[in-house]
């Protein structure tokens, strides 16, 4: 059986109480369409459901179990979705002893797509730059892989309480827009009414984070492997003091 | 001089200090206040030699009027000098870090004049960080080895960490080595740091804390004679004694001519060891006599300390994994403390074999000659140690760690 549903966490978890409420096994559903599939249900995202579920889910199961459930939901894996289902029938069944059994095949997969986002979103709450523009916003595009806005905003907004931002998921279209203390997070196509022009003393400061990359590193010691270990090579181009080009958004 | 030029000279200066930690520190925004600091520390970049850039590492001042014999930044060489204004540095911190560049400052400096005024000008920055901006982000600072205890004091009410380096593993060496130097004029801060540490936290004050991330010391290593036994145990006594958060290693890179020098950089892989020797003091519950035990005073550079000390107590094996303590699986080869901890939670459900192992990424490969699953090995392994040496270096010809070439080493300090 397909199964469609709008991509967001809220249509998920109303996906989650149709196959729970049919009592549909997890080995009958596809998240994607293919050949096999001669039925297909379109689930709608229901509000009242989504909130139901949720507390359900918090009633039900380990907070751990609970995080990790979401976080492979928001990983850029093609079979995540159903994973995330089978982990979370699993975890309803043993609630208790799930979070123990690290070698049963379900759990070891979702171990690793969650860890995979967990480090994802740590990583970027390091690499991500913020450009000052003339209108004082804050600004960062970032090129992740897996949906990480969610994880990270919230860091953000204790640090940077006092400003205003956007960070831009290019890759998933996705922003964090914080602005006069209020966060709002969302699928957008395009930045209308925002003016890039970035503020005259910010090309001073990108020559002066430059220079003092340049100069903290110790010669003798140079190790390409190792650094593009910690910041692998894909990242690089939102990074103000490895990108080989001038400043521009 | 313009800016851009001091921040290349005082970055340069500033690069053999090998600390750039920004854990152990949690500090909420306050109202109206820039930033935060996060408990578990974040890395914001790494630079070419593959090293976590997290704070703005650098120095007030490159000017010094001390001479050890090791340091780049000595009275008697004839580099590029430079000097911040307390504003300049201010600046720099708050304008790096709400663009997200850094976690925070790690200021350290020169004696330019003497040991007060410098730490004085270290103070003034950090104090106006915090009250004039309400900087919440990671401190870290320098004590001044000479400057008047008080002063340090008040510094370490703005500081999350404060480090004071004590240089070389003996007070023989530092005679040598640096003769301005003594071991009272370094080990008098730190005792009064740490007895105030202590001593100012009793009361759990949000934000108000005295360097609520401890602190930290540096040593160089193969500039002076000392074995690795003296080294660890200078660690562990300065963990026990001091409640140090961390002692930094760094393996001797020759920068100055001079002959009470060795003429050799020292090895980096020996570093690579000590930090593993050290890191067995801290989480694996061992003490230095145990690593060194039966006669030795180095560490093997071939094996990891903890194989090293495996093998050397043999007779402790094996270790039955279904049944044994904690402290005890931790000690195995190739067992580490999360894989320790996975273990204990699987144990509650069912009864462990190899194949379990091997899905919690146990290292069998290490672990397999010195543990039994309910009383098998897990194959016909070797029961004698030198054999196993043998069959271990052998497995490690030809790639002992790619990340540490000979002749590629590091150094250290002021």
């Amino acid at each position: 059986m397909y199964i469609e549903y709008d991509g967001s966490f809220e249509g998920y978890l109303n996906a989650l109480y149709y196959i729970l409420k049919n009592k549909i096994s997890p080995n009958k559903i596809s998240f994607k369409k293919n050949l096999f599939n001669i039925e297909s249900i379109k689930i709608n995202s229901n509000i009242k459901i989504f909130n139901y579920m949720s507390s359900y889910l918090k009633r039900s199961v380990s907070n751990l179990s609970l995080h990790k459930f979401y976080h492979c939901f928001l990983s850029n894996f093609e079979d995540k979705d159903l994973l995330a289902i089978k982990y979370i029938i699993l975890a309803l069944k043993y609630p208790k002893a799930i979070d123990n059994y690290e070698t049963n095949d379900i759990v070891i997969n979702v171990n690793k797509y969650s860890k995979r986002v967990s480090f994802e979103s740590h990583r970027f709450l390091g690499i991500l730059r913020f450009k000052l523009l003339k209108n004082n916003f804050y600004f960062s595009k970032i090129n992740p892989d897996n949906l990480i806005i969610p994880l990270i905003s919230n860091h953000f907004v204790k640090r940077l309480s006092n400003e205003n931002w956007i960070i831009f998921d290019e890759n998933h279209m996705m922003a964090a827009i914080y602005e006069e203390k209020n966060l709002s997070i969302g699928l957008i196509k395009s930045f209308k009414n925002i003016d890039f022009m970035l503020e005259e003393e910010e090309i001073l400061y990108e020559e002066f984070w430059k220079k003092y990359y340049k100069s903290i590193s110790i010669k003798e010691r140079k190790n390409d492997r190792l650094r593009k270990n910690f910041m692998p090579y894909r990242y690089w181009k939102n990074l103000i003091e490895i990108a080989n080009k001038k400043s521009e958004l | 001089m313009i800016l851009k030029d001091k921040i290349k000279i005082l970055a340069e200066s500033a690069k053999y200090d090998v600390s750039c930690s920004s854990s152990g520190s949690s500090r909420a925004n306050s109202k109206n206040g820039i930033g935060n600091a996060s408990i578990g520390g974040i890395c914001h970049s790494w630079s070419e030699d593959g090293r976590c850039i997290s704070l703005l590492k650098i120095l007030f001042s490159n000017n010094c009027i001390f001479d050890c014999a090791y340091c780049i930044n000595r009275r008697s060489n004839d580099i590029e000098r430079a000097t911040f204004t307390v504003d300049e540095m201010v600046n720099l911190t708050i304008n790096f870090y709400k663009r997200n560049y850094i976690e925070g400052l790690f200021l350290s400096s020169g004696i330019y004049s003497n040991p007060n005024e410098t730490m004085n000008s270290l103070y003034m920055v950090a104090k106006i960080l915090r009250e004039k901006y309400k900087f919440n982000g990671y401190i870290h600072l320098k004590a001044i080895p000479g400057a008047d205890p008080l002063l340090i004091k008040k510094a370490g009410f703005y500081a999350d960490r404060m480090s004071v380096n004590i240089e070389l593993p003996s007070e023989k060496s530092l005679k040598i080595l640096a003769p301005q130097k003594s071991k009272s004029s370094l080990l008098v801060p730190m005792k009064s740091l740490s007895e105030n540490i202590l001593d100012l936290n009793r009361f759990n004050v949000k934000n108000h804390k005295f360097v609520p991330a401890g602190q930290s010391t540096q040593l160089i290593v193969g500039a002076s004679p000392e074995s690795d036994y003296k080294i660890i145990k200078l660690s562990e006594n300065l963990y026990d004694k001091f409640k140090l958060k961390r002692v930094y290693y760094s393996a001797f890179l020759k920068v100055n001519e001079d002959n009470r020098l060795p003429n050799k950089n020292s090895s980096l892989l020996r570093e690579h060891r000590l930090y593993q020797a050290d890191w067995l003091l801290r989480f694996y519950k061992f003490k230095a006599y145990e690593i060194f035990n039966k006669g030795n005073y180095f560490l093997d550079e071939k094996l990891d300390p903890k194989l090293f000390w495996a093998l050397n107590n043999f007779d402790l094996f094996p270790v039955e994994i279904n049944r044994c303590d904690f402290d005890t699986l931790i000690r195995v080869p190739g067992i580490g403390v999360k894989s320790a901890y996975k273990i204990f939670n699987m144990r509650r459900e069912k009864s462990i074999n190899f194949d379990d192992l091997k899905k919690i990424n146990v290292v069998l490969k290490r672990a397999k000659y010195f543990i039994t699953c309910n009383g098998r090995y897990m194959d016909f392994s070797l029961k004698d140690p030198d054999k196993i040496k043998q069959a271990i270096y052998l497995e490690n010809k030809g790639n002992l760690i790619p990340l540490f070439q000979d002749n590629l080493p590091v150094i250290s300090i002021r």
